[in-house]
C-alpha cells in the first residue's frame, strides 16, 4: 500500500543528510513504532499505520503526534497513546474513530492486516474494529496546532483512492498563503529482484528524469543481467514498470504532459514510449554516436544533440518523427566546438546545453533560442544544466556540486552562481539528476573520491596514499616509481605526482590530464592555454605546441613522442598531433556535414590527404592554405583500417610514420 | 580482463580471463588504471562511497529559495 522506500527513508530522518541539505522531513510525523525502532522488516501493517496517520491528520487537522524535532516525534510514537480524534472535533462518528485509532496501534498485529480492512472499517461496513478507543487511550491536552505537515511522499497508497488522489495537491493545498510546503527527501527504492542501475562504461549518458509536475520517475534498472531498462515509476503507485523495448536507452525525458517518454535507444536512434508502456515510436533514425542529450521544448517537439563531430549543433524534431533540422549557431568567436545535453526552459523559448570549446573538459553553460537560434554563453562552468527554477538556472558542476545561478531570461545574463548542494554522483560528464518544473529535484546521490590502490593479479588491494580524493587517470612512470594522476575539483583539475615510495605527493600543475612521454615528461592541457610540458622534477614547463590559446589536449592519448591535441576553428574540427619534428592536423571542415570523407592531416609544410575515390592517404607538398595539392606519394595507411601510428613527417616530402596513438584512421 | 592475442596470420583475441573483480572506477574515454612495469599488478581507483542511491527530493525549490534568500 505505501512506499517502503519513503518510510525507510524517513527513518533515517535524524541522519546526517539533514543536517548536510538542510533539508526538513516530514515523514517521522507518519512513522510507525516498529519503523522508529528500526525494524527492518516491515508488511503492510507499518502503511495501516501510515494510513492511520493521515487519516487522523484529515480528521482533526493535526498528525497524531508533534513534536519540536524528529526526536521528540518519535518519542511520542513509541510512548504515548494518540488522543482520540472526537476529542477535538465531536462530530467524528465513532467508528470511523474506531478505526483510526485501531489503524495506530502500537503493535502490528493489533492493527488491520490490510488497507481494504481499514477502508471497510472506515465506512462501518468492515469487522468490528478493536475497542482500543476512547475508553482505552491515555488521555492528554492537545498539542497546538503547529506547522502542518506536507504528506507527500509519506504515501505512495493507491487502494483507498478517496483518500491518496492528487496527494500532492492536497499536500500543497494544505499550505496556506504564508506556508511554504515542507521539503520531503526520501530515497527511491528498487523493485525486489532488481536494482536502480547506473551504468557508467562506455557512455556519457544519463538514466534519469523527472516528469513535469514531479509525480513521475524514469530510470535505469537492471534486472539480473549485465544491461538495463528504463523503468518508470509513479509515486501514487506501489510498483514500478519496465517500458518495453528500452534496453540499453539512455537520455530519457518526459513530455511536458507526461503522456510520453523519449530516450536515445541503444541501436543509435531516436525514440519514445507512451507512459503505459505502449506506441514505441522511432523518432528519426540517426548515425554512429546516437544521442548525446534531449529535451522537449513542447509537446509537439524535441530538440536533441548527437555524438557526431559533423553534426555537432542542436537538432529539433516533430515528436511525431521526421526529418531532424539543425537549428542552433555556433558561437565561434569562442571557440564553441560541440553543444550538448539540451535542457529546455522559459517553456521551450529557451535550450540550456553544455558548451564544450577547446577540451571536453572545459564546459560551459550556453543558452539558445528556440526562435531565433542564437546563441549565447553563460560563463557558467559547469557539465549539465538541469533547467530553469524560480528565476534560478541550475546547473551540475564536475565536482557534483548544484549550483543555481540567477537568470535573466530576457538578457540572456547569468548572475554569480551558488552553491546548493554538493553530493551529486558526477563522473566522466554524467551528471544524474533531474529537476521537475514543479520544483522537485531527483538525483543519484554519491561522492566521488576514491582511493588510489595498488591490485595484484589475485585481486588484493593495497593503498598506495591515504588521503581519498576525487582521482582519475593513474599512469605510472616507467620504473614504476612515480605515479602522475589527475585532482578533479570544481571547475578545474590538476596533476599531481606521488613518490610511491615515500607516500608523498605535490601538484605538479594546474589543468588537463597526463601521460608519460619519454618517462621525465608530463603532458597537460590547460583550458585557457597552451598544452604545454613539464618536467617533473624541476617542475618546469614549456610550450608544446605554438598554437592559439585553443589547442588543447585530447585527454590520455599520449604516447612517446606524440600526443594527440584538439582544435577548433571556425573552419575546421578535428584532430591534432604534434611531434617533435612537427604537427599534423586531422582535419575536416564541419560545413561539409556528415557526408564529407575528406578528412585532411597536416603538417607544417605538407598535407596527407585522404583519396576521395580510391581510398586510402595520400600526401601532397602544398600547405593547408592551399586549395589544390598534388598526390606526390600513394598510400602511406589504409583509412579506417584500424589504428594505426597517427604522426606525419614530411620535411623530405615523404611521410615518415612515428610513435604511436590510439587515435583511429578516420575514414 | 585480459585476453590473448595473436599477432599472425592477423591479429585476433584468441582467449579472455577475468583477471579480478571488484568496484573500481572507470572512465567512459579514457583508461582509469595502469598497469605495474612488472606487468604483475594494477593501478586502480577504488571509491571511498559505493553506495549509490536515487534521492528524491519534493518541493525542493522551498530548499532552493531558502538558500537563495527567498528567490527572486
Amino acid at each position: 500500500m505505501a512506499d517502503f522506500g519513503i518510510a525507510l527513508a524517513a527513518s533515517k530522518a535524524g541522519g546526517t543528510r539533514m543536517t548536510e541539505t538542510g533539508m526538513s522531513l516530514g515523514t517521522p510525523t507518519y512513522m510507525s513504532p516498529e519503523q522508529a525502532m528500526g525494524e527492518r522488516t516491515l508488511d503492510a501493517r507499518t502503511d495501516v499505520y501510515a494510513l492511520g496517520c493521515v487519516t487522523y491528520e484529515m480528521l482533526v487537522g493535526d498528525p497524531p503526534f508533534l513534536g519540536s524535532s524528529a526526536q521528540a516525534i518519535v518519542a511520542k510514537v513509541l510512548t504515548e497513546a494518540p488522543t482520540p480524534p472526537s476529542r477535538q472535533r465531536d462530530t467524528i462518528p465513532e467508528a470511523v474513530e474506531d478505526a483510526v485509532l485501531t489503524a495506530l496501534a502500537k503493535l502490528p498485529a493489533d492493527r488491520f492486516a490490510s488497507a481494504a480492512e481499514f477502508a471497510a472499517a472506515l465506512s462501518g461496513g468492515g469487522r468490528a474494529t478493536r475497542r482500543l478507543s476512547r475508553a482505552a487511550v491515555t488521555a492528554r491536552p492537545a498539542e497546538p496546532r503547529s506547522r502542518r505537515t506536507l504528506l507527500y511522499g509519506a504515501l505512495g497508497l493507491t487502494t483507498i483512492l478517496a483518500l491518496t488522489a492528487s496527494f500532492t495537491l492536497w499536500g500543497r493545498s494544505r499550505a496556506g498563503p504564508s506556508e511554504a510546503p515542507t521539503v520531503v527527501r526520501f530515497t527511491l527504492q528498487p523493485e525486489p529482484g532488481s536494482q536502480i542501475a547506473f551504468p557508467v562504461g562506455g557512455n556519457i549518458a544519463t538514466h534519469l528524469a523527472l516528469s513535469t509536475d514531479g509525480r513521475q520517475a524514469v530510470y535505469a534498472a537492471s534486472h539480473g543481467g549485465s544491461g538495463w531498462t528504463l523503468d518508470i515509476r509513479s509515486f501514487d503507485q506501489l510498483h514500478s514498470r519496465t517500458l518495453p523495448g528500452t534496453e540499453g536507452a539512455s537520455f530519457p525525458e518526459f513530455s511536458p504532459d507526461g503522456r510520453w517518454v523519449a530516450f536515445g535507444a541503444a541501436d543509435g536512434s531516436l525514440k519514445k514510449i507512451a507512459v503505459d508502456g505502449t506506441a514505441l515510436t522511432t523518432l528519426c533514425p540517426l548515425d554512429a554516436g546516437g544521442v548525446v542529450g534531449l529535451t522537449w521544448i513542447s509537446d509537439r517537439e524535441i530538440v536533441f544533440t548527437r555524438l557526431n563531430l559533423a553534426a555537432r549543433g542542436l537538432w529539433r524534431v516533430p515528436s511525431d518523427g521526421g526529418q531532424p533540422i539543425e537549428f542552433s549557431q555556433f558561437n565561434t568567436a569562442s571557440g564553441e566546438r560541440l553543444q550538448l545535453w539540451p535542457r529546455s526552459g522559459d517553456q521551450g523559448r529557451l535550450v540550456f546545453y553544455s558548451s564544450t570549446r577547446a577540451s571536453n573538459l572545459d564546459l560551459t553553460i550556453g543558452v539558445v533560442s528556440t526562435a531565433t537560434g542564437k546563441t549565447v554563453l553563460t560563463g557558467l562552468r559547469g557539465a549539465r544544466p538541469l533547467g530553469l527554477a524560480d528565476g534560478f538556472l541550475l546547473y551540475v558542476r564536475g565536482d557534483g556540486a548544484l549550483m543555481a545561478s540567477p537568470f535573466d531570461t530576457r538578457s540572456l545574463r547569468a548572475g554569480p552562481p551558488l552553491q546548493i548542494l554538493d553530493s551529486i554522483a558526477v563522473r566522466a560528464w554524467v551528471a544524474p539528476a533531474a529537476l521537475s518544473a514543479s520544483g522537485s529535484l531527483l538525483y543519484q546521490r554519491g561522492g566521488l573520491t576514491s582511493q588510489l590502490v595498488s591490485v595484484d593479479q589475485r585481486g588484493v588491494a593495497r593503498v598506495l596514499l591515504d588521503s581519498a580524493r576525487v582521482y582519475a587517470h593513474p599512469r605510472l612512470s616507467p620504473d614504476g616509481r612515480r605515479l602522475a594522476f589527475e585532482v578533479q575539483g570544481g571547475a578545474s583539475s590538476e596533476i599531481w605526482v606521488a613518490d610511491l615510495a615515500a607516500h608523498t605527493a605535490e601538484r605538479l600543475t594546474r589543468g588537463g590530464i597526463d601521460d608519460r612521454p619519454e618517462g621525465r615528461q608530463t603532458a597537460v592541457g590547460s583550458s585557457t592555454a597552451r598544452a604545454a610540458r613539464r618536467r617533473i622534477h624541476s617542475g618546469g614547463s614549456r610550450p608544446m605546441a605554438a598554437g592559439p590559446p585553443n589547442w588543447c589536449i585530447s585527454p590520455l592519448t599520449l604516447s612517446g613522442r606524440a600526443c594527440s591535441l584538439r582544435r577548433a576553428t571556425p573552419s575546421c574540427i578535428g584532430r591534432t598531433h604534434r611531434t617533435a619534428t612537427g604537427i599534423s592536423l586531422y582535419c575536416r571542415s564541419p560545413e561539409s556535414g556528415s557526408r564529407c570523407r575528406s578528412w585532411r592531416a597536416w603538417t607544417t609544410t605538407s598535407t596527407l590527404v585522404s583519396h576521395p575515390t580510391r581510398g586510402g592517404w595520400r600526401t601532397c607538398r602544398t600547405s593547408p592554405a592551399a586549395r589544390r595539392c598534388t598526390f606526390a606519394r600513394s598510400q602511406t595507411r589504409a583509412a579506417g583500417s584500424g589504428y594505426r601510428p597517427g604522426v606525419a613527417r614530411s620535411r623530405s616530402g615523404r611521410p615518415t610514420v612515428g610513435g604511436s596513438t590510439t587515435d583511429r584512421v578516420p575514414r | 580482463m585480459a585476453a590473448t592475442i595473436a599477432t599472425s596470420p592477423t591479429l585476433a583475441v584468441t582467449a579472455r580471463q577475468t583477471l579480478f573483480e571488484g568496484p573500481f572506477t572507470t572512465d567512459p574515454y579514457h583508461p582509469n588504471y595502469d598497469v605495474l612495469p612488472d606487468g604483475k599488478g594494477f593501478i586502480m581507483l577504488r571509491p571511498v562511497e559505493e553506495n549509490r542511491q536515487l534521492v528524491m527530493v519534493v518541493n525542493w525549490i522551498q530548499e532552493l529559495r531558502r538558500r537563495t534568500g527567498g528567490g527572486k
